[in-house]
Formats: structure tokens, sequence, C-alpha cells
């Protein structure tokens, strides 16, 4: 342990510069260190060993600076467009991250519009695609609104547009709704648009990140007229699968494999970097048609035992229509139906979906759904919640003295015609 | 030589706590595992740089097969952020911390270390610097401890093809306890009593695991030209081997570079010469088989190298096989070792001539893919220019047939970044405290201090600490009677393991021991119940079985009566074994020699 006069008291100033290497003083101990930042009442430093060690403010002395910070911001390899290939694709992030340079230091993970790192795996499509990724907004999924659908939704139609795909990086929390705004607000599209994301972050060597791009680079290479979902099909590596976005659920919290086709086959797979696309995918149109209306007066009620009339009444003022989580076949507690009733004959619509997720509400087997039914509620099939909700927000902006019949007519491929045996719950 | 010599040690210690980012058990069995398939990339620094070793794997593009035995979740499968850190792990290593006189760090920041050989499925190791700046004493001298880390052990290699890999989960995820010395290590014998003495402070906790590989040893070495770090020696008797080989290999390569250099230097490149159409006829099975895998074959000169890739004490091709072996490329020839393989001098000659070779030129022959032969192409000059330069610093690993192989660079301090998955943790001053306390003692005084504590020899106090049966022993004893507990552990189960060619973790017997007792049963069931087990039992039979219930005296006294007339006529030494065949429940020999004993008297 060396020994040295006390050092000076460090000011703020002086360790204010992340990245500049110190001599330091701490607890009788000199240590030649790289300063990473202030927190709070600790300082952090990084040990030349690689760990970063937390000391209270007040217990390090700074012997002498002894190199400024010279951390660079140029990456020589960085790459927001790769290939030359006659088959133009849009990669637009929603989130900010489309790789990651992790800042060692910190460990703050920092956006960039880098697509080099696909360049090894699509090797054999290279020559095909000319890939152009851009940051339209730096949003965490759980603070997206209808109003970030819509402003993405343009960016969307004025990538198709020009290109002949688009994917988009988004956070997984909230896809599936983004999803289904955008298949509502397509009515028409003349080519794939493809939502990916990870649910493992990219600053992690093992992120399905990476994977989930190049399989939507793939699944941009087929002709279909569909917003898609494209996520791990299992917790491996090596297998996709597109999803309709419509159909689409997150029924994970962190697993790679979290998304999943609800009651319904997926649109398409990748094995071993080759694509089958199932028969009843959408053909893509001749044009791009795409309204950026949605009336954002709507929201879920998820019913429970605690359900009162009052309640509802509140969750429903400022409302033109509510999408219930009713349980099981779509029913509600019997005291909640003079409400319903009251509520739908002032003009509010009320559509019912299940918290089963899997199947299809009927309110014609039990008594208590037919007097659902009387009370003016909607039964809509086996539509996802989520989806219901963003198709009312279409619906009301578009039809709003049709409502019941564009709710409960098949515009997307939200409504399974057939009740198959699909997968697991 | 020996004054230029400096060594260090990393030595990891397994703990028995339950897994550190996970609630999963730290024994397991691989059957019904499922795999799991999976690719890993580096993500790039903030300089724009890869950490070197990470690139270097990167480049070997391997895919990873990992199995799932039942000790794992989520966490393990990098489907899952990591739980709170394991208390009683982290509690251990403050423990070992203060033993080994290192000032404990009052933040504990988990950092995630960069590694991409697959062995950690989210492509890094988390790791924390819990302490630094302590000492050992040693018969050669004060030993400084450089730092005290806890962190998570890696998934162990089942098996490697090159290309594709295949790891066992159930490793991953166990706390090591990992301490490093300062280079202050004077020699080989040095080397295995400073891993002893480490060795034994960590097993004094009582938290270390009981396996054939739950300790194991790095060695650091350096002779001034770098640092090497010699990885996975498992057995403490090998560090001397691994010391002693890699001594020879450096010396071996000191004179190397002398020759080339005396014989003008390596110019610094290669060209590879696809001579593929030309060896069509070859009587090389190496060579012909190559092709028909749709390899091709690469001659390059190698400048100025003959007689030193391999020669009575030159062994540079070794090295260079080495370096090609981590991409997977094993056909390698040179012409040292030509003719031979199936080449004649005649085709020695025709090579050498097409390679361009003079007298002191050597060359060599690469049977590989186009893709591979261009990183070759590039990395084994690189490589051989180190080598001559003699910057020797890399990672390598102790191989089975007594050398060092080379493994990979060695990673810089780039490859750490903090683990945002986790808070830093602050120690609470009574945690500080209680390690502190446990600390006062060396290891030594606490294997006394257990033999007197517990009344057992310290024979058998020290045999629990070394064999990691401090921890059963401690729980048993708390139990049964410490020193019923010290003789069960250490002559009646490895009698019963060995017997049955089974073997009980400390779950399982902690369990069993806890479940007789609360039958109220003795010690002599305890027997019982072991028996039971071994021949496959489960413990809810076990417990719930007469055969563990003592005999009651009248019961044992019926017994006796019954066999007496022929124990009498016959040889009195038999008594106890014909009691046993008489009944299958536990009874207290002691009690049968009593019985006999009267009724011998009554009959008089
Ligand atoms: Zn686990």
């Amino acid at each position: 342990m060396a020994h040295v006069d006390p050092g000076v008291k460090m000011t703020v100033k002086e360790f204010a510069e992340f990245g500049s290497r110190l001599k330091i003083e701490h607890e009788g101990q000199i240590l030649d260190v790289t300063f990473i930042k202030r927190d709070g009442n600790e300082l952090v430093f990084k040990l030349s060993s690689g760990y970063n060690v937390r000391f209270s403010f007040n217990t390090v002395k700074l012997i002498e600076s002894l190199e400024e910070s010279h951390s660079s911001n140029n990456h020589s390899m960085e790459m927001a467009t790769i290939g030359n290939g006659s088959r133009k694709i849009s990669l637009l992030s929603t989130g900010g991250t489309i790789s990651s340079k992790v800042d060692y230091a910190t460990g703050a993970v920092k956006p960039t519009e880098d697509v080099s790192f696909i360049l090894d795996s699509i090797r054999d499509i290279k020559d095909k695609i000319t890939l152009k990724a851009k940051i339209i907004d730096s949003i965490l999924s759980e603070n997206m609104q209808p109003d970030n659908w819509i402003r993405t939704g343009r960016l969307v139609k004025k990538a198709l547009d020009e290109d002949d795909a688009v994917i988009l990086l988004h956070g997984t929390d909230t896809m599936s709704y983004t999803a289904s705004a955008l298949a509502f607000m397509f009515e028409r599209q003349k080519g794939p648009i493809i939502l990916t994301g990870s649910q493992r972050s990219s600053d992690r060597p093992s992120s399905d990140a990476f994977e989930n791009i190049e399989s939507s680079v793939r699944f941009s290479m087929e002709r279909f007229g569909e917003v898609g979902i494209c996520m791990h099909s299992s917790i491996s590596d090596g297998s996709s699968s597109l999803i309709r976005g419509v159909r689409a659920r997150k029924m994970h919290t962190t697993r790679r494999d979290a998304f999943r086709a609800i009651e319904t086959g997926e649109l398409g797979t990748i094995r071993e970097k080759k694509v089958s696309l199932n028969n009843d995918i959408k053909h893509p149109d001749a044009e791009n048609i795409f309204s950026d209306k949605l009336d954002q007066a709507a929201g879920i009620y998820y019913f429970n035992p605690l359900s009162n009339q009052e309640d509802l009444e509140s969750f429903s003022s400022r409302k033109k229509a509510v999408v219930i989580m009713a349980t099981g076949l779509g029913h509600v507690a019997e005291r909640l139906l003079p409400k319903i009733r009251e509520l739908t004959d002032a003009g509010k619509h009320f559509v019912i979906t299940s918290q089963c997720l899997f199947g299809r509400v009927d309110l014609e087997v039990y008594a208590s759904g037919r007097k659902l039914l009387a009370a003016g509620a909607v039964p809509l099939e086996n539509m996802l919640p989520e989806t219901a909700l963003a198709k009312s927000m279409y619906v009301l902006a578009h039809y709003p003295d049709e409502f019941e019949k564009w709710m409960t007519k098949n515009l997307r491929g939200e409504i399974s015609e057939r009740s198959l045996l699909h997968g697991e719950i | 030589m020996v004054n230029r010599l400096k060594i260090g040690l990393e030595v990891h210690v397994q703990l028995n706590t339950g897994k550190l980012f996970c609630r999963c058990p730290v024994e397991w069995s691989e059957e019904g595992s499922f795999e799991l398939h999976r690719k890993l990339r580096p993500a790039s620094g903030e300089s724009g740089a890869v950490d070197r070793a990470a690139r270097y794997e990167e480049e070997r593009d391997r895919s990873f097969t990992y199995l799932c035995p039942e000790n794992t979740c989520l966490v393990e499968y990098d489907e899952e952020p990591p739980r709170p850190v394991n208390q009683d792990a982290l509690l251990t290593a403050l423990k070992v911390a203060a033993s080994l006189k290192c000032s404990i760090l009052p933040a504990i920041e988990c950092m995630r270390k960069i590694v991409i050989d697959g062995s950690n499925t989210s492509g890094f190791q988390r790791t924390s610097l819990v302490a630094v700046n302590g000492s050992i004493d040693t018969s050669k001298g004060k030993v400084g401890i450089t730092s005290v880390c806890l962190e998570e052990d890696s998934a162990r290699k089942i098996s490697d093809s090159g290309d594709s890999v295949r790891y066992s989960l159930g490793r991953l995820g166990i706390p090591l306890i990992e301490i490093t010395t300062d280079p202050d290590i004077v020699d080989e014998d040095h080397a295995i009593e400073v891993a002893r003495k480490i060795g034994l402070t960590a097993m004094t906790t009582g938290m270390a695991r009981r396996d054939s590989d739950s300790i194991r040893q790095d060695v650091n070495l350096s002779m001034g030209h770098g640092r090497v770090e010699i990885k996975g020696i498992s057995r403490i008797s090998q560090i001397k081997e691994a010391i002693e080989s890699e001594i020879d290999r450096q010396l071996m390569l000191e004179k190397v570079a002398s020759t080339i250099h005396e014989r003008g230097g390596f110019q610094g490149s290669l060209h590879f010469l696809d001579i593929s159409s030309d060896l069509l006829s070859s009587g090389s099975s190496l060579i012909s088989k190559g092709l028909k895998e749709g390899k091709h074959v690469f001659l390059a000169k190698l400048d100025k190298m003959a007689g030193v890739l391999k020669s009575q004490d030159m062994r540079l091709g070794r090295e260079i096989a080495d370096l090609t072996k981590v991409f997977a490329v094993q056909g390698i020839l040179h012409s040292d070792e030509l003719p031979g393989y199936g080449l004649t001098s005649d085709d020695v000659k025709i090579l050498s001539k097409k390679a361009g070779c003079s007298e002191l030129d050597a060359f060599m022959l690469v049977i590989t893919s186009k893709n591979k032969a261009s990183i070759l192409e590039s990395e084994i000059p690189a490589r051989i220019q180190n080598l001559l330069d003699l910057r020797l610093d890399e990672t390598r690993s102790f191989s089975d047939q007594g050398r060092t192989t080379f493994l990979r660079p060695l990673p810089g301090a780039e490859r750490m970044y903090p683990e945002t998955d986790l808070e830093p943790i602050r120690l609470s001053s009574e945690d500080i405290k209680s390690a502190e306390e446990f600390g006062r003692l060396s290891a030594e005084e606490r294997v006394n201090k257990l033999a007197s504590d517990y009344k057992i020899s310290f024979q058998d106090a020290s045999t629990l600490v070394t064999d990691a049966k401090l921890g059963l022993f401690l729980s048993l004893s708390g139990i049964l009677s410490p020193r019923y507990s010290a003789r069960l552990i250490l002559q009646r189960l490895p009698e019963i393991e060995k017997k049955s060619g089974k073997s009980f973790d400390d779950k399982t017997l902690i369990d069993l021991v806890n479940a007789i007792k609360g039958r109220s049963l003795g010690e002599v069931s305890v027997d019982a119940a072991l028996e039971l087990l071994s021949k496959g039992h489960s413990l809810k039979d076990i417990v719930n079985s007469e055969n563990i219930k003592p005999l009651s005296d009248a019961e044992l006294f019926e017994v006796v009566r019954e066999i007496l007339p022929n124990i009498l006529k016959g040889n009195p030494g038999e008594l106890i074994a014909s009691v046993k065949k008489r009944t299958s429940r536990p009874f207290d020999p002691r009690d049968v020699m009593r019985m006999y004993e009267s009724m011998k008297m009554n009959l008089k």
C-alpha cells in the first residue's frame, strides 16, 4: 500500500468529465481509475481490471489527473444503408435502437442506425436488397399513444410508397396494439409491413434483436400485403414466426417466443433461413390506401367480481365505445346490465370480448349472455381485446353511424371464420 | 531464469448455497434434459472497437446447443432477467474476503464480462468485485491477494466440433468465489501451497460445494514476455505440471525466435496458393478426404522456418496447429514432418519448388474451406509474428496431454460493463461485521476450533473441511450428536455409498435425518434408513417404514432368547450377525450383548 500525502478533496468540477483517467486515494489506497459518473452521493470509477467501484463522495481524494477524457464518437463501420439490390426495404425504428453500441463504461446503450451487424447473416440475399435504416422516434413502447400510431403510420405509408416493404422496429410491450392500429389504417397495402423488436435487449450478445431483424428482412423479400409481427418461434434461435398483427399477442413478459398467434395459424415461418408462407396470406394490393383518422374516445374495461355500476359508468364517461373483457363466454354480472342498457340508450357502444383470449364469446348459450345482448352489448366472436380497441377507434372515426355493423364484420382477419385447433393455449 | 518468473493464481471455489441469480439448486442429474440452440454476437463498444477476445470468437461463427437439466430455469436460458443475488453466497464471499485480510468494498456493483465462447447463454458472465488488497502468509513469504470476486459459474462444455459446441447448463449460475493473488508466487511448489491455503480458507466457511471440479485454478505466469493465463486446472497437483510445461514452451520459443532472427527475420505475411487441382491423385488420405468433402488445399511458404517447426527442441508447427484448431481446421501439414502422411519425398520436392522455397524455407499445407483459408491467411502470420516477437500474452488451457494449448487472446478491460438489470448492493454494517468476526481466525485456527467446539478429533475436523463436508456436518450435528454425525459422514456414509454405488446430496441426508428425528427415533434408525436409501427407497417410504423402528427391549429380548441355544452350541462371535439375520429392524448391539450375558448367567 503506497503512502501519500493527504490529497486534495475532489470537487464536482474536477471529475465532471466522463472518461478522464485519474489517480485517487480511497481509504489509504492509491488507485488509477477512469471516472464514470456521479450517482447521488457516490462516485463511480472503473478500475484497470474493468470492474466498476462506487465510493462515497467524501471518502475519495484526487491525487492527480492523469489524462483528459478522449472518448470518441466515431464508429468506423456504421452503415445506415446496405446493399444495392432491387428489393427496396425501409427499416424504421420507433424505439430508437436499431443496434446498440454498448458504452462499456456506464453500460448505457447508445442507439444507432447502424445495420452492418446484419451483413454476415444475410450473405445469401445481400445482393438482392437495398436496406435503408432510419430512426423515426425514440419512445418506449409503454409510452406509445394513438398520436404516435398516426405519426408512425404516415411515415410507414411514405416509406411503402417509395419502397417495396417496411420493417418497423418497436418495443414489444404494445407492439400488438400498434400492429392492429396500422392494420386498420391501411385499407390497402402494396407490400409487407412487418413489426419486430427484441425481448432480450440488444446490448447483450445473446439478444434476439439480431435474428428478428434478419428474419424480418427475409419476410420482406416476399410478396404479400399484411401487417405482421415477426419474432422468435421458440426460445431457441433459428426459427421465426410472422403473425398477423390483429391476431398477435404478447403472452410472456420476457421469453423470446412471447408473441403468439392466438387461435390462428401463423402467416409464415422461417426455419434455417428458409421462408415459407401460409396460403391464406393476403396478396399485395396495387396501391396503398391509408387513413390516419382514429377516434380516441374508446377504452378497455376489465370486468371482475368487484365491478359495479358506478365504476363502469365513470369508466365509460367521455367514451363512445367500451371494449368489455368479460368472463368466459362473454358474461358480466347481472348488476351491470341496467347500466349497460342505460348507457347504450345514451349512444355509447359496448362490445364484448373474453378474458380467456382463446375461444369465441357466445351470448346465446346462457341466460346471462342473452340478458347482456338484450342490454345492447355487441359480441365480437374471438376478436382479441386489444385488437377490438384499435378497431373501435378506427370504426368510430370512419363509420360512426354503423358501428355495430363494421365492428362485427371481418375487415383484416381479426375474426377467425372457423374455430380450428391451433397450437397450444 | 527463476528470478524473472512471476506467478499468480486465480482460485475458483463453487458454493453449495443455491444458484447466484435464480433460486435453482446447485445439484442435478442430466436425465431428461431438453435442448436449446443459440448464436452469440459481440456488442460493439463505445470506441467502435469490439473487445478483441470477443471479436476473435465471433470470427469463428459458431452455433451453440445447450442441454437444460432439471436445475435450470428461464434465468439460465437467458429468457428472464437475473433475480436478486443469493444472500448466503454473498455473505460467504465476504467471509472469505475477511479471512484473506482484504478490504471489503462498501458497494458492490455487478458487471457483465463479455464471454462469447458460448459458455454463458447471455454472452457474458456476471461478476462482482467484493474486496481487494488482502494477503496470506506462506512458507516463502507474504502473498498478496489482489481481489475477491463473486461470480456465476459457466456452463460445462460437453463436446466441440469446432463449428458447433454443446454445453450443459447444470453448472451455469452456481456461485463461484474467485480469489486472485498478486504475482508474488516464486515457484511451482509455492503455487501449490498458496492454492491449498486459499482453498482451505474457502472450505472452512462450510459453503464449498462438494464435487470433483468444484475448485478450479487458473495460473497467471510471466517470464518477461507478457502474461499467460492458463485455465482449467481442476487438480491442485496439476498446477506444477502446467507451470513447468509453460516454462518449457516459452524457453523453446525464445530459441525459435533467436534462430529466425539469426536467419534474417520473418517477413510477416503468408500467401496461400490454392493447389487443390494439382493434388487430385495424392496418396495422402488426409488430402484426398478433404478434397472429397469439398475443401481446398492451400500451399504457403514459411520463410526461413526449416527445422524450427518440428525438430529436437523446436516446435513452432504445434503452435500453428493450435491456432488452426481454434478455427476448427485440423488439416494442416508442414515440411518438417514430411515426407509422411502419404506424401513422398518427390511430392515434397514438387511442393517445395511450387512454394518457391530455398534451403532454409519451409512450407505448409492447409486443407480447409476457402472461407476459413482467408481468415487463416491473416491469422497465422499474425500469430507467428507475435510468437517471434515473444509477445506471448494470451489465454491458454491446460490439456489432458499435460501441456498448455492456445485458447484465445487475453481479454481487455473493455469487455466489462455494468449489469443494468441489477442494482448495486450496499452492504450493511452487520454483514461486514459478521464477516470480519469470521475472518479473525485463520483457516487452521478455525479447524482447531471446530475440533474443540464439537469434541471431535482434529483429524476428523480437518477431513470434514477439506472434503467439503463441513456444511453437512454443521447441519447434522444440530440434529444428532456431533461425534455420531462425524462418524456417519466420514465412515458410514462412504461405506454405504461405495457398497451401493450411489451418492447422496446433502439435502437428502439432512431431510432424512430430520424426518427420523421427527419420529423420535435414534441414531440406530439413521443407520437403517441409510441402508434403505441406498437401495433406492424414497424418503417418504423410508420414514414410514417399520424397518427403521428400533426393536423394543422386549422384542429384542425375544429374538436373543430364540437364538440363544444355537449360539451356546456354536460360536458366540456370531451373536450380532445372528440377530441381524432374524430381523430387518435396527437395534443397539450393546443391548444384545447385555441380554446375552444376563441370560447366560441365569442358565448357570
Ligand atoms: Zn435457475
